[in-house]
């Protein structure tokens, strides 16, 4: 299946703004706004004039009205590195009852798609790392249209299998994933070591956002019938008669939901989910859209 | 509706085998991949309730199991026919069309086994009618009015007089009988060169009494006679082998042998003493006459019946076959009350079990499409 956006999503994508919770200092220009102040096009602040600043920096209207010296500054803009990392183990496949031909990870192949898109307009630079039971793959950071080739080649590619791997295997995404980064984890986050090792990252000033892609199934359940549930992780298989089970499973789900949100708040993740019945770009807007400045 | 073979309805015993199939072919956990699997608690409910997988095939394949089984037990009707009310039926040979127009147009027949319709060529006309009539008398349900048109005078008769257990409208019409009976020729009698010459004196006087012929030449000692003669064994012995494989083939002789125990009387004499004895023999058949053949002596020979009554026996008179067709109109009788013919429900019962057999294979095969594995 192609990655291929509709029009309209598009449309909408161009109103959404990727920023980064923390400003980064990488020199360059850029959209984000960096600690470093100096010469740029976004005005920041006035400061008193010092020795040594350039006197064609002091602004002179300003001079003219106070009598003193302010040197204006102005915020530089700097592109950053957007990271999609892609939790493409075995639940990925899992797919809707009322959609079997499209999985969990065809959703999370066109939001990733929808990020890239996001990250080429402002002219970020974005690097893709997958996670699934083989390890990690991944497609270093760079920009332009021919890394946004890249980035999709191997977005095809990708095929759900095994379960979280063992942390080793995960040494590389330290070494790629630099401070400041904006990493974007797309997955259904029911891994606990996929949690703990965002929480690690965001711990280590890497700014971490996690994309929840959750099936319509897990969020209705709407299984009637005798099942045998099977994880497709594990192989473990539980049976039960879906209409005795269900109420006692919504509850529980939406508890671990919270639980699981308020974990990421605490520690400094921003969060959204996305249902796979539901447009794409609805957690994209409530992460990015205007109005919210994460 | 009755069955012929009750004992085939045993075969519903297997319904036993579908019933097992659709039980023991459920199987209520079908797998689901569920990722969010350790928010499920496991609780299954204890569903033991007796539950069929996919009752329409089921009751489809019951019920095709349950038209074997009623095949099996040959099932008929027996209730009377929906008859017409009126039937009319045209012996072969008559103008039916020149009939139709004076009459009622529906429910005409020919008057020929089978019955066909009116609408066919005319069946050759060699059946008996009496007969034909009988058999339709006993097919029709009791109500049906019968008109029936006979050439007159009306051909075909046999010994019995025409009896019908309903009324019926009887419609001689005149027609020239086809064919009429030639008189056999008389026998001809063939005797021994070593008969005496008193016999063939006798002998003699009777072929000319039968057909003014005269007797034909004596056989040889061994000869035998010719097919279609009457042999003559003038002699008090016993037949030898040879004459009695002839008379068995077939022929017919005149002895003057005693008869023997079997021997069926025929005649008696003027004094009433026993004159002449007939026995069976294969095919054939044999006169004893067991008197001394000489006219001179025996007065029964004398007698001027007895010519007569000889060739009777040798050639018994055809019973009259061509009737006054008016005299021969059947009489009303009671008869049994005609057990109409049971109808086997077998060819539609085929096509029923067909029918039903093709919804199963359709309904089984789109089951097992509509669920890929």
């Amino acid at each position: 299946m192609p990655l291929l956006l509709p029009p309209d999503l598009r449309a909408r994508l161009r109103a959404l703004r990727l920023r980064p919770r923390l400003a980064s200092g990488m020199s360059g220009i850029g959209q984000h706004a960096s600690r470093s102040r100096g010469a740029g096009l976004e005005f920041a602040q006035y400061r008193a004039y010092e020795p040594g600043d350039e006197l064609r920096q002091v602004d002179w209207k300003l001079y003219a009205r106070s009598d003193r010296f302010f040197v204006r500054e102005s915020e530089r803009e700097s592109p950053i590195t957007v990271w999609l990392l892609l939790d493409t183990t075995a639940s990925a496949g899992q797919t809707d009852r009322v959609d079997p031909g499209r999985s969990r990870l065809d959703h999370m192949r066109l939001l990733a798609a929808c990020v890239v898109e996001l990250a080429l307009q402002q002219g970020d630079r974005f690097g893709l790392l997958a996670i699934d039971g083989e390890g990690l793959q991944l497609v270093p950071a760079g920009h332009g249209a021919r890394q946004r080739d890249r980035v999709y080649l191997q977005l095809q590619a990708l095929r759900a299998r095994g379960g979280w791997p063992a942390a080793e295997r995960l040494r590389p995404l330290w070494e790629r994933v630099r401070p400041g980064d904006l990493l974007l984890c797309i997955g259904d986050g029911f891994d606990e070591t996929g949690v703990v090792l965002l929480e690690q990252l965001a711990r280590a000033r890497r700014d971490v956002v996690l994309l929840q892609v959750l099936t319509a199934d897990e969020r209705d359940f709407p299984f009637d019938a005798g099942h045998r549930f099977r994880d497709p992780e594990t192989g473990e298989e539980v049976r039960g008669d879906g209409a005795a089970i269900r109420s006692d499973y919504l509850q529980r789900f939406a508890e671990a939901r919270t639980a699981l949100q308020s974990r990421l708040q605490a520690g400094g993740i921003a969060s959204a989910t996305s249902w796979l019945d539901q447009p794409l770009d609805q957690p994209l807007q409530a992460l990015f859209g205007r109005g919210i400045t994460a | 509706m009755s069955l012929l073979f009750p004992l085939g309805l045993l075969a519903v015993a297997a319904w036993l085998l579908p019933l097992l199939i659709h039980l023991a072919r459920r199987h209520p956990y079908t797998p689901v991949d569920f990722a969010a699997l350790r928010w499920l608690r496991a609780r299954i409910r204890p569903r033991q309730r007796i539950r069929f997988d996919d009752w329409p095939l089921l009751l489809v394949r019951l019920l095709l199991l349950a038209a074997l089984a009623l095949l099996l037990a040959r099932p008929a009707l027996t209730g009377p026919e929906p008859a017409p009310a009126a039937w009319t039926v045209v012996a072969p040979g008559m103008d039916a069309a020149a009939l139709r127009s004076t009459e009622d147009l529906r429910n005409w027949h020919w008057l020929a086994p089978g019955f066909p319709p009116i609408g066919q060529p005319a069946p050759p006309g060699d059946a008996s009618l009496p007969s034909l009539l009988r058999e339709l008398d006993a097919q029709l349900p009791t109500g049906t009015a019968l008109t029936v048109y006979v050439p007159d005078p009306l051909p075909g008769l046999d010994g019995a007089r025409l009896q019908l257990s309903r009324p019926v409208q009887w419609r001689p019409q005149p027609l020239a009988a086809r064919t009429s009976q030639a008189v056999p020729a008389p026998p001809r009698l063939r005797v021994r060169s070593d008969a005496p010459a008193a016999a063939q004196h006798w002998l003699t006087a009777l072929q000319r009494a039968w057909g003014a012929q005269p007797l034909a030449a004596p056989l040889s000692a061994d000869a035998l006679p010719e097919r279609g003669e009457t042999g003559v064994w003038s002699s008090a012995d016993p037949l030898p082998t040879t004459w009695q494989a002839w008379v068995d083939q077939g022929g017919s002789m005149l002895s003057r042998a005693a008869p023997p125990a079997g021997a069926r009387l025929l005649l008696r004499d003027a004094q009433g003493a026993p004159l002449l004895w007939e026995q069976r023999l294969g095919r054939g058949h044999v006169l004893y006459l067991p008197r001394e053949w000489d006219a001179g002596r025996t007065l029964a020979l004398r007698d001027d019946h007895l010519p007569r009554q000889l060739l009777q026996a040798l050639q018994p008179p055809a019973s009259p076959r061509l009737g006054d067709a008016l005299d021969q109109a059947p009489q009303r009788a009671s008869l049994p009350p005609a057990v109409p013919p049971a109808r086997e429900l077998a060819p539609w019962l085929m096509l029923v079990i067909l029918l039903l057999f093709a919804l199963e294979r359709w309904m089984a095969s789109s089951a097992r499409r509509r669920r890929p594995a």
